[in-house]
This record gives C-alpha cells, sequence and structure tokens, in this order.
C-alpha cells in the first residue's frame, strides 16, 4: 500500500544502498540539487517506484523543480497513488 | 578640416571605409587630407578621391611616422593660416598603436580611432561597427575609474559603407554567382572550386563572376578559365561592388568588409574567414541575416566546397529566406552619422533596434509552464549542428567525430526538409525559457513492406537531465504515433548508456533479436552501428511501456 511512511522507508532504502544517509529532516532534502544521484540512478529510482508501488508516475513530475525535494515529491507520489 | 591617416599595408578595406568617411565629411562642408604610405594602386584610384592626398616617405617605424604626421598637421594648420584648423585626426590601421595615438593626443589633436578588434586606445572617439551581441556596447570602456571616457560610436549604426548602399532599391537578381575575396586575397584555392562549378551542368545558365581586387594573387588560372568559358566574367577592381551584390542570387567570398555591404543589400552568401577580424560569432552574423559561415577554407577539399556551392543554389530560396531573416537592419548610413556627430557633436539616436526574436512566431507546443518544444527551422542551422558535435553528445551516437560545418550545411539542405513531413526528418528543438535544451528527430522509413520510425535526441546545453529526456521521449512516442500509429519504432543505444537504455526500457522498448527482420530494418536505417557497440531496440505499435 502506498503511505507515506512507505514510501519514506523506500526512498530512505535506496538511498542508503548508494551511500546516502538522508539527514533527520528529510523532507526538505532537495536530492537533485544534491547532485547525489545521476540521472541513471534517478531514473532507476522512478522505476522502482513504479514497480513497487504500481505507479505510473508522468514525466512532467520532476520538471517541477518544487518536486525536488523529497517531502514534496513523496506527496506528490502519494497524489497519483 | 578633417585629417585622416590610414594604414593600406594589410588590404584596401581600411581605405575605402575612410574613402567613404571623408565623402560624408566633405559633403557636409569640410575639407579633407589622407596621409598615406605609397599603395601600389592606380593613379586612377584617387581621381575624384574626396580628399587630398599626402604621401609618408616608406618604411618608417610607429613612432618615426607619428612624428611625420604631427609635422604634417602643422603645416596644415600653417597653410590654413589657424593653429586649430585641424578639428579632428581619424586613425585607421592596426600598425597605429598607443605609442602613435599618445604622440598625436599630447600635441592637442582631438583623435577619433576606427578599431574592429578592441584594440586599447588613447581616442577621444572609438568607431567600431562590429556586431558582438550584447556586448557590442560593452566595449571599449576605459580601463580604470579615473580614465576619461572616450565617445563610442559601436555597432551597426555606423558601419562606414559607400552612399549606393543606403538605397534600399530592390532588384531582380540573374541566375548569377558572386565570388570576391576584399582588395586582396589569394584566389589559388577557390579557383579550383570555380573550375569545378563551371563544368556542372546544374549551372550551365548561370554566370559565375569574380571580383578580383587590386592587390589580388594568383589569378592567372582564373585568367585563362575565363578565355574558355564565357560564363565566368571577371571584373577587375571596380569602383564599386554595391551592382553586383544586388544582382547576384548568392555571394561566394571572404568576410570582411562584405559582411555589412551584404547585409545592406540582402545578399545571400556563403562567406569564410580569411583574417582575425573576419572571425565572427555564429549567432552574431545571424543577428544580421547571415548563417553560412565558414572559418576557414583550409582543409575542405575543393569538390566539397563546389558541393556546398551547389546545394547552396539548389536551395537558394531557403538562402534567400535565412538572409531575409535578420533582427538588425544595416541601412548603409554610417558614414553620414559620424560626419554629423564629428561636425555638430550630436550623438544620433540608435536605429538598429532588434526585431523580434525570430523564432517568437514559430508555433510552440508547452509541454510544461517552462517547457516549450517547437519545429526546427533554418534559422537553427549553426546552433543544432553546435549541439550535436557537443563531445558529451557525439560519444553516444553512430559517427562519434566532429561534423565540419561545410558538410552539415549540405546534408541540412537534403535531409532537413523546409516542410516537416514524416517522410522526411523532422527536428524539434526544446526549450526553457527560449533557451535551446535539446533537440530531437524522428523520421519514417519503410523496410521491405513495413514501415518503421526511426529518431534521435542529443543535448543542447549542460542544463538538460534526465525529467527533459523523459519528458522529449514520451512526447516523441505520442506524437509519431499518431501519425503513424501502425510503424515499428526501432533505434540504436550505445551499450555505455545505461541512462537512455533504462528510459527506453521504462518506455517499452526491447532489445531486438538478431536475426529478426526488424534488426536487419534497423541496420540498414544506422549502417553505421556496430553490434558489439549498440543495442538494436524496438518497440511495437499499441505497446504499452
Amino acid at each position: 500500500m502506498t503511505t507515506a511512511q512507505a514510501l519514506q522507508e523506500f526512498l530512505q532504502q535506496f538511498f542508503l544502498e548508494r551511500g546516502v544517509v538522508l539527514p533527520e529532516h528529510w523532507q526538505s532534502f532537495n536530492f537533485i540539487a544534491a547532485g547525489v544521484l545521476d540521472s541513471f540512478e534517478i531514473l532507476s529510482m522512478i522505476v522502482s517506484l513504479e514497480t513497487h508501488f504500481a505507479l505510473t508516475i508522468p514525466s512532467t513530475l520532476l520538471t517541477n523543480a518544487d518536486n525536488a525535494s523529497l517531502g514534496a515529491f513523496v506527496d506528490a507520489l502519494l497524489e497519483l497513488a | 578640416m578633417i585629417v585622416f591617416r590610414v594604414d593600406t599595408r594589410c588590404g584596401l578595406g581600411h581605405l575605402m571605409r575612410m574613402k567613404w568617411l571623408a565623402l560624408a565629411c566633405s559633403e557636409q562642408g569640410q575639407q579633407c587630407h589622407f596621409l598615406l604610405e605609397q599603395t601600389g594602386l592606380a593613379a586612377d584610384f584617387f581621381q575624384n578621391f574626396p580628399a587630398q592626398i599626402h604621401w609618408l616617405p616608406a618604411g618608417l617605424t610607429e613612432t618615426e611616422d607619428a612624428v611625420w604626421c604631427l609635422e604634417k598637421l602643422s603645416a596644415l594648420n600653417a597653410a590654413a593660416g589657424n593653429e586649430t584648423a585641424v578639428q579632428w585626426v581619424i586613425v585607421d590601421g592596426y600598425g597605429f598603436g598607443l605609442c602613435w595615438e599618445t604622440t598625436i593626443k599630447q600635441a592637442g589633436y582631438a583623435l577619433v580611432a576606427i578599431d574592429d578588434l578592441e584594440r586599447s586606445h588613447q581616442a577621444d572617439v572609438i568607431v567600431d561597427a562590429k556586431w558582438q551581441g550584447c556586448r557590442t556596447l560593452q566595449r571599449y570602456m576605459p580601463a580604470s575609474e579615473g580614465q576619461t571616457q572616450p565617445v563610442r560610436l559601436l555597432g551597426p549604426d555606423f558601419a562606414i559603407l559607400a552612399p549606393e548602399y543606403s538605397s534600399g532599391k530592390d532588384v531582380v537578381r540573374s541566375r548569377q554567382l558572386m565570388f570576391a575575396l576584399g582588395g586582396g586575397g589569394d584566389w589559388q584555392q577557390l579557383t579550383a572550386v570555380i573550375a569545378l562549378l563551371l563544368t556542372d551542368a546544374a549551372l550551365e545558365s548561370w554566370t559565375l563572376l569574380v571580383v578580383i581586387g587590386p592587390y589580388a594573387v594568383n589569378t592567372a588560372e582564373l585568367e585563362q578559365l575565363s578565355l574558355r568559358y564565357p560564363q565566368l566574367q571577371l571584373v577587375r577592381a571596380p569602383a564599386s561592388l554595391s551592382a553586383y551584390y544586388r544582382s547576384s542570387q548568392l555571394f561566394v567570398g571572404a568576410l570582411g568588409t562584405s559582411l555589412y555591404e551584404l547585409a545592406a543589400t540582402k545578399t545571400p552568401a556563403l562567406t569564410f574567414a580569411l583574417a582575425d577580424n573576419q572571425q565572427n560569432q555564429l549567432q552574431d552574423l545571424a543577428d544580421l541575416g547571415h548563417f553560412l559561415h565558414l572559418d576557414s577554407l583550409i582543409a575542405i577539399p575543393a569538390a566539397a566546397l563546389a558541393q556546398l556551392v551547389l546545394v547552396c543554389v539548389q536551395n537558394i530560396e531557403r538562402v534567400k529566406a535565412l538572409r531575409q531573416s535578420g533582427k538588425l537592419e544595416v541601412d548603409g548610413l554610417g558614414a553620414r552619422r559620424i560626419a554629423h556627430f564629428l561636425l555638430t557633436g550630436q550623438l544620433p539616436v540608435p536605429v538598429s533596434v532588434e526585431r523580434a526574436e525570430n523564432t517568437a512566431t514559430a508555433e510552440k507546443i508547452f509541454l510544461t509552464p517552462a517547457l516549450s518544444l517547437r519545429a526546427v527551422a533554418d534559422t537553427d542551422i549553426n546552433a543544432y549542428l553546435t549541439a550535436r558535435n557537443r563531445p558529451d553528445n557525439s560519444w553516444r551516437m553512430t559517427i562519434t567525430h566532429s561534423i565540419p560545418r561545410h558538410e552539415h550545411y549540405c546534408w541540412w539542405f537534403s535531409q532537413q526538409g523546409s516542410q516537416q513531413s514524416s517522410q522526411q526528418r523532422q527536428s524539434f528543438v526544446l526549450e526553457q525559457n527560449g533557451q535551446a535544451l535539446l533537440y530531437v528527430w524522428q523520421q519514417l522509413r519503410s523496410f521491405q513492406g513495413q514501415n518503421y520510425w526511426i529518431g534521435g535526441w542529443f543535448a543542447a546545453s549542460d542544463q538538460v537531465n534526465f525529467s527533459h529526456a523523459q519528458l522529449i521521449l514520451d512526447w516523441q512516442l505520442q506524437f509519431s504515433a499518431k501519425q503513424q500509429p501502425d510503424a515499428i519504432w526501432v533505434a540504436v543505444i550505445h551499450q555505455e548508456n545505461k541512462f537512455v537504455q533504462l528510459l527506453n526500457q521504462r518506455a517499452g522498448f526491447v532489445r531486438l533479436e538478431p536475426d529478426s527482420l526488424q534488426c536487419q530494418a534497423t541496420q540498414h536505417f544506422f549502417p553505421q552501428a556496430d553490434h558489439t557497440l549498440f543495442h538494436f531496440v524496438g518497440k511495437w505499435p499499441h505497446q504499452e511501456s
């Protein structure tokens, strides 16, 4: 089930596997600006989220710079669920 | 009285433009004098010259030159019976540096420096007609705060052209190609090109007009060709090129003073640089409606250049349209503006106002509020190649070397249709706030009775990220499906390009079986794609991602 907590846990694990420990206030963490993931890894994250949560994430979602912070990103994903 | 010191040691460009400035000054009642070294020019060049000529002794150093000029200026003042009869000294030439200018200034003369290389000056007025985009008006600023600010007359408003360029007469252009290298130039390489064009059936009914400057070298073979081919006409050192520009379909030659003459007469042109002051940013040239420019002729085989000229002729209406698309107007009134300022002190009102962006009227598809897509136009011809040749693009392609501009121009006019249809290559540019982000293309092809879409994209900016790539691929698949829903998409993706592999996989592309018809088709469409370097992938119609 797609919940904020499930998404948070998924993302924490995804970033951890790539050597990135999310900060305590993870919601404001801008994962695009931080440059911790390259294009391939970001796309891998999208594909993994789609597969794991049965979502279809539109290509416009991350062209909106506001969705680059994890909190807004999770909110946007919840709207898709 | 106005005194001109003009360098004639590196071509005639400086002398000609100062002649037209002197004419504009003399029309306003000023007596003009030219201080020149011996030019080797025929005496009739100076007939009806709008100034009195004073010859310098040969072999002077820059310092000696300045001293000699000071003595001449004193003599002219004395002859006029007025110590301040010389109102302005105008200097034009790369041989006169700060030392020369300082000597003249320290003697109390008001000095005008004409330049196009942004050198340092001690002058009261600096004139530089070169257009350098938004940098144009920021040049020649004082090096330090305390330094006196010169009056700067900059940009195409101050292009000094012969008076006939200020009349905007419409003319019927005949089937004529014009070749010129300015006042000098070595004709050896271009003669080989002209020889090839003379034997091409496509130009049988065309006149090839070659304008030979007084300092030109290696013209003997041209003379011989003109005896064998009546359609080759040689014109030696004409008084004006205006009529030739206006009657030619296409100009081929060196980009120097011709830049503004071509713009004023709206003559379609294919040019190349022969000197440092002819090196221009392509966008600056485009603002003037000039798009087809090669940085150098070196290393371009004559046959390749002849082919490019033929392609331009075959697509002359498109080349003409490019010429008309310039944002800046050159009205040929620069000499009069400068003369008016020198004699009245009144600064002219800027007139070369940029037109609206060429692309502003193009139909745009907004994919998001900030990201829009439009069909590529001929005005994108240079920007498209610049993007294509970015190192971060070319390594992923089946042709990894940089494409030379002359090859690109030939390809563009043959592949990139003026009217976009699915049978031709269709290209689009994704823009963010008007700046190109990436180019995307597609083409409908057929192989053994089956329609296929092929396509690709490449970045035009460092700002491109995965979301743009994802957005454009989604758009492309939807757009192509609407046009030809039954076609199969095929593509080759570099095996190192994991990002695009995953992107296409997510969009529904799968690896093609090596023996499949689709794989054969893909190899046919991308003959340079090697299976050891590229994955061959396809997406069937109606197949969802």
